[in-house]
């Protein structure tokens, strides 16, 4: 009874470094390499996406244990950072007709839904590689 | 059960992944960046009010460095003072720090972290993530920026070369050819002027013929210099009159507006068109927006 009220369904340090890896990975070569990316919101933001699927995978392949809700929650963070730095141009631009409230869940969504899937797939990948050492490593 | 929080054998003490020195260095590289971020208020420089020659980023400072020389050197040619300003100095600073300093010192420290990492014995590498993992793929990371951008850069700098020799080219042959048509016309007004005892014209661009009733328009071939002309391919337009004589060229080479078609049906090459009366001529250049109606006489 004891062990299960320590056990933790979302480990938060994950998310912190989660949410640091992101800022280290892709935000600070991103402020680098500015001028090579693709002018406009969308694709900034397209961008972001892409630099949330690519961690999140990596995350969920290098982390000892389960890690898929973790960078989610990271990934929703970095969102976070992303639309507060924007000053909502992005809502600007898509011209969304429904409410900023609605926009910005949707956004947030999306981002968990991307993360959480990359990260399940990276722990597929580690799961398989676990697998295939496990066999080798049997003898026949 | 997550398994990154199983507890120990005891079943008090949580085994971390990651190692101590690894938690310091990515909450002062966060700390860092988010300083960076936010030091104009939002999140990318291009978004932010960069100095303009940093607009290829922070990744090449050599770039910058050469747009703030080359902006002083026209400003001085100019007759006008120009001061580097704060804002263009702390970035050529930052620029040259990071690329030059900061990256290439943690990427050594990185490489020799790992090397020794992997000689050690299997009791010291308890954690999965150290620094020195950061350091090298966030070294790595910008090296490879580095790379990419720089060819992209070559590229474009070649790209812009070559079209500015190109412009050139163009300009110069539809130079030779507005002279060369100037030349026809006024050879052909000299026709028109003349009587038809001095193998003129008698006051048009009819050729005079004792023998023939019909009327005979004058030729390019009756031209002199028509046989030194070399730029362009010549015609002569299919409405003719007695006082209005057309002669369209042509360029030989193909160039400017490809999506321009031609007297003879030609897409892509100059065509200069000098429409000549006995009092006056004047050249057209047709085929690039650019230069059109550019040259008259």
């Amino acid at each position: 009874m004891e062990n299960l009220q320590k056990q933790r369904i979302i480990d938060w340090r994950w998310v912190g470094v989660g949410f640091c890896l992101l800022v280290i990975y892709h935000l600070l070569p991103s402020i680098l390499i500015s001028g090579f990316l693709v002018n406009g919101y969308l694709s900034l933001f397209g961008w972001m996406f892409i630099g949330i699927i690519i961690l999140s995978f990596y995350f969920g392949y290098k982390s000892s244990g389960v890690t898929i809700i973790e960078p989610g929650i990271a990934a929703v963070l970095y969102s976070l950072l992303f639309i507060y730095s924007s000053k909502g141009m992005l809502y600007k631009t898509m011209n969304w007709n429904a409410s900023p409230l609605l926009f910005y869940l949707v956004f947030f969504g999306v981002s968990f839904v991307f993360a959480t899937l990359s990260a399940w797939f990276g722990e597929r990948l580690q799961a398989l590689k676990k697998e295939n050492e496990l066999k080798q490593s049997t003898p026949a | 059960m997550n398994q990154k929080t199983d507890n120990d054998t005891n079943g008090t003490k949580n085994v971390s992944e990651f190692s101590p020195s690894f938690i310091k260095l990515i909450i002062a590289l966060t700390v860092f960046t988010l300083v960076l971020t936010f030091f104009s208020g939002k999140i990318y420089p291009y978004v932010l009010d960069f100095p303009e020659v940093f607009k290829g980023g922070l990744i090449l400072p050599w770039l910058g460095a050469m747009g703030l020389t080359i902006i002083q050197g026209i400003n001085e040619f100019n007759g006008q003072i120009f001061l580097f300003g704060t804002q263009s100095k702390i970035y050529l600073l930052v620029s040259i720090l990071l690329i030059g300093i900061v990256f290439p010192t943690l990427m050594m420290f990185g490489l020799k972290n790992s090397s020794q990492k992997k000689n050690s014995s299997s009791e010291e590498k308890k954690y999965v993530f150290y620094p020195h993992s950061v350091q090298v793929i966030l070294s790595g990371i910008i090296l490879i920026s580095i790379f990419v951008s720089s060819i992209i850069h070559f590229y474009v700098a070649s790209k812009i070369s070559e079209n500015m020799k190109r412009n050139i080219a163009i300009e110069d042959n539809r130079d030779n050819i507005v002279s060369e048509l100037i030349d026809l016309s006024n050879e052909a007004r000299q026709f028109a002027i003349l009587p038809h005892e001095l193998g003129g014209g008698n006051g048009s661009f009819v050729l005079s013929s004792k023998d023939s009733k019909e009327k005979k328009y004058i030729e390019l071939n009756n031209l002199k210099s028509f046989a030194l002309v070399k730029e362009a391919n010549y015609f002569l337009a299919p409405y003719k009159s007695d006082s209005l004589m057309t002669i369209v060229a042509v360029s030989k080479t193909r160039c400017s507006n490809p999506n321009f078609s031609n007297y003879n049906g030609q897409k892509g090459f100059v065509q200069v068109v000098a429409n000549i009366s006995k009092n006056s001529a004047s050249t057209r250049v047709e085929s690039s927006s650019r230069f059109n109606n550019a040259a008259g006489d």
